[in-house]
């Protein structure tokens, strides 16, 4: 077996992942090298793989996938103060350029210049070696896993969507798909305190898991209308929920979120649909004065999230469901390709 | 190479015009600009009266307006030729003040940190600095006005530290100085009505007046402000909704507090000497839901490049109104000395090519 310095999953195709050697990058001043140990498989990797863009973000030259991710430091930067080596940490995998308008009022993840991991042209995090920026390198507590870690990156949408959808005590919450990320802003709603949380999919054995993931309510809405299933929602809740954290990116989903919410709610959207055009009732939304927004990643997350999985108030390790590692990702990826499982973590140690 | 420069210097000269290096591009992100104009503060007098710390020997100026002369590898999206103006203060980025959006509270975001007070400042042919803390101004924007935006970011920041406060709410402005004269003009052009400007002399009062006329500003004398006072007692003119403090002046914001009406704010937006103190009355502050918040440093400087780029285009950025004069280097003597006999509210150097 040749000596190898840097296995690393790297893209270079459609359907062209292999585990290939690469350098072992050198940490910048500001920087970290890690050991990299458990990384999840993301939508957005498993379509990079699948479609070599998203949008407008097209893959150009071969690139290492993998964001959601923990590892452990093995070297330093000249000025890094924060860190030691040995220290455990979750990667924020999004840095931002610092200096923009959005970057200095506090909104980075809108940085139009944002480094995120394995979005063109930027190496993901899945392999051996890693270097990130240490002020986005956040300590694991020692009850906390390398794998809980890596969670935290889903579990930090949960965290925003539920922030700036406005979700507070006693509220009445409704979130619209039980995929992970639908599942992590259920996690979140029920940590922040809210009353009433019903979860919606097409999916029965994704909605039994939305249960156990602490969803006091859910609704199969396949093959329903629209306005059904706003009425059974509505019943089910009692009244019309106040906030709806939308995650499927479905139009009739969407639709759903505008018909049930309560006058004077508001509506995060998470989820992504196939097309940028959708058609909503917005009418209806305009006069119940329903407030919109969207979502996109997240800042000033990860601490609160970290928080929220340390204190015990949210378990990510159920959405772990299934393990890899490194050398057998291209299965990894089939697997969440075919719609296994909840989220699946491949290790790299 | 070197350049001319105006230097922090021991003793009573207080500032001195040297030759100095002209400095050099080290970090991948440093820019080295051509300093077309560069204006001086009273914090810079306070500095050469030896009232406020810098180092000696330190190049001062942190009000500037230049154009991009080199590049480092790393310049973002800078090019030569650019017209830029310049933010002071580059904070670290990654602290958690940072991350949040409040920069102006950053341990290296701090005066200590700004340029002229701290590293070199502007009062010379050229600066160093990164790129991050260099605005492009609009063409139209001459660099002797754009030298406003740095004072205009701190006083849109203080202003921020106001609100929320309503179109109809009765503003009182504390000192007609420069900022104080900004802060009118910046509250005049987002449309506010009842804004009332104090100061003690005669021929500031006139400066404030000029820049304001047209809109509805009350200039006065603080005479004038305590006779209002007590002639409104008990009716619905007596007192303001929000205060701003641009005198530093620690007996000022004492007698601000008796000047609110209820639900009012002071921001203390002027550097007191750090030993002031006053004196407040709980009773005072629970019975009549009064705040106090201070400000520090600059808004988001983009903002300030948009609202003097605007002002100007409305034709309220007139030197002569505003009372700074221009001065070349070698006038720096008669410079200072207008600027200390307040026959000026500002000096803005221009740097011939």
């Amino acid at each position: 077996m040749p000596e190898t310095k840097n296995l690393s999953a790297l893209l270079s195709g459609i359907d062209d992942l292999k585990i290939t050697d690469t350098e072992i990058p050198e940490p910048e001043a500001n920087q970290v090298l890690l050991r990299m140990g458990p990384v999840g498989i993301c939508g957005s990797d498993v379509h990079y793989w699948k479609h070599m863009q998203i949008g407008s973000f097209v893959v150009k030259e071969p690139m290492i996938l993998g964001h959601e991710s923990a590892g452990t430091v093995v070297k330093l930067g000249s000025s890094v103060k924060t860190l030691q080596v040995g220290d455990r940490v979750a990667l924020e995998p999004g840095v931002p350029c610092k200096s923009c308008r959005f970057c200095v009022t506090g909104v980075y993840n809108l940085c139009p210049d944002i480094q995120f991991l394995a979005t063109p042209p930027y190496h993901g995090s899945l392999r051996q070696y890693h270097c990130h920026d240490a002020s986005f390198c956040f300590k694991l507590p020692d009850n906390v896993s390398l794998e809980e870690g890596a969670l935290l990156e889903p579990l930090s949408v949960g965290v925003h969507a539920n922030k700036k959808a406005g979700v507070q005590f006693g509220d009445l919450v409704l979130i619209c798909g039980a995929g992970p990320i639908g599942l992590v802003n259920v996690m979140v709603a029920k940590a922040a305190g809210s009353s009433r949380v019903i979860c919606t999919d097409i999916d029965n054995k994704r909605l039994d898991f939305a249960l156990e993931c602490g969803a006091d309510d859910i609704l199969n809405v396949r093959g329903m209308s629209e306005l059904d299933v706003s009425a059974k929602l509505v019943e089910k809740f009692g009244c019309n929920p106040d906030r709806v954290i939308e995650c499927s990116g479905a139009q009739s989903s969407m639709r759903v979120a505008v018909h049930c919410i309560r006058p004077g709610g508001k509506i995060a959207f998470v989820g992504l649909a196939p097309n940028d055009d959708v058609t909503l009732p917005i009418i209806t939304g305009s006069v119940k004065e329903v407030e919109m927004t969207g979502i996109f990643r997240y800042a000033n997350c990860y601490p609160t999230a970290l928080n929220l999985v340390a204190s015990g108030k949210v378990d990510v390790k159920k959405l772990i469901t299934h393990r890899f590692e490194l050398m057998e990702s291209v299965h990894a990826f089939e697997a969440a390709f075919r719609g296994e499982g909840v989220k699946i973590v491949i290790n790299c140690a | 190479m070197h350049m001319q420069s105006l230097v922090y210097v021991a003793g009573d000269k207080g500032v001195d015009l040297q030759s100095r290096p002209v400095p050099c591009i080290q970090n991948p992100d440093d820019v080295l600009v051509k300093v077309k104009a560069s204006g001086v503060c009273g914090t810079d007098l306070h500095v050469i009266d030896g009232d406020f710390p810098a180092p000696l020997g330190v190049i001062l100026g942190h009000e500037t307006a230049g154009v991009v002369g080199k590049l480092g590898t790393e310049p973002g999206h800078l090019k030569i030729g650019d017209r830029v103006a310049i933010l002071p203060v580059k904070a670290c980025g990654s602290c958690n003040f940072c991350k949040t959006g409040r920069p102006n509270l950053c341990k290296k975001g701090g005066i200590a940190n700004a340029i002229g007070l701290g590293p070199n400042g502007a009062l010379a042919e050229y600066i160093c600095v990164s790129k991050d803390i260099l605005f492009k101004i609009p063409d139209d924007l001459s660099f002797k006005k754009a030298v406003l935006c740095e004072p205009m970011s701190t006083v849109i920041h203080g202003i921020d530290q106001m609100e929320p406060f309503d179109k109809d709410s009765r503003i009182l402005v504390f000192g007609g100085g420069i900022t104080g004269t900004l802060a009118a003009s910046y509250l005049t052009d987002e449309g506010f009505e009842n804004i009332t400007v104090c100061q003690r002399s005669e021929a500031r009062r006139e400066f404030v007046r000029k820049q304001c006329q047209g809109f509805d500003v009350d200039v006065k004398s603080p005479e004038d402000i305590q006779n209002d006072f007590e002639l409104h007692a008990g009716d619905d003119k007596q007192g303001f909704d929000v205060i701003f403090d641009s005198t530093g002046n620690a007996e000022v914001v004492q007698k601000s507090l008796d000047y609110l009406r209820a639900g009012g704010k002071v921001v203390i937006f002027g550097c007191a000497p750090a030993t002031a103190e006053i004196t407040i009355r709980p009773f005072e502050m629970f019975a009549r839901e009064l705040s106090m918040v201070g400000s520090y440093l600059h808004s988001n400087f983009d903002r300030a490049v948009e609202r003097v780029a605007s002002l100007n285009r409305k034709q309220r950025l007139n030197f002569d109104a505003l009372g700074i004069r221009m001065f070349d280097l070698e006038s720096y003597r008669e410079a200072f000395s207008e600027l200390r006999s307040k026959t000026i509210l500002k000096a803005v150097f221009v740097m011939d090519s």
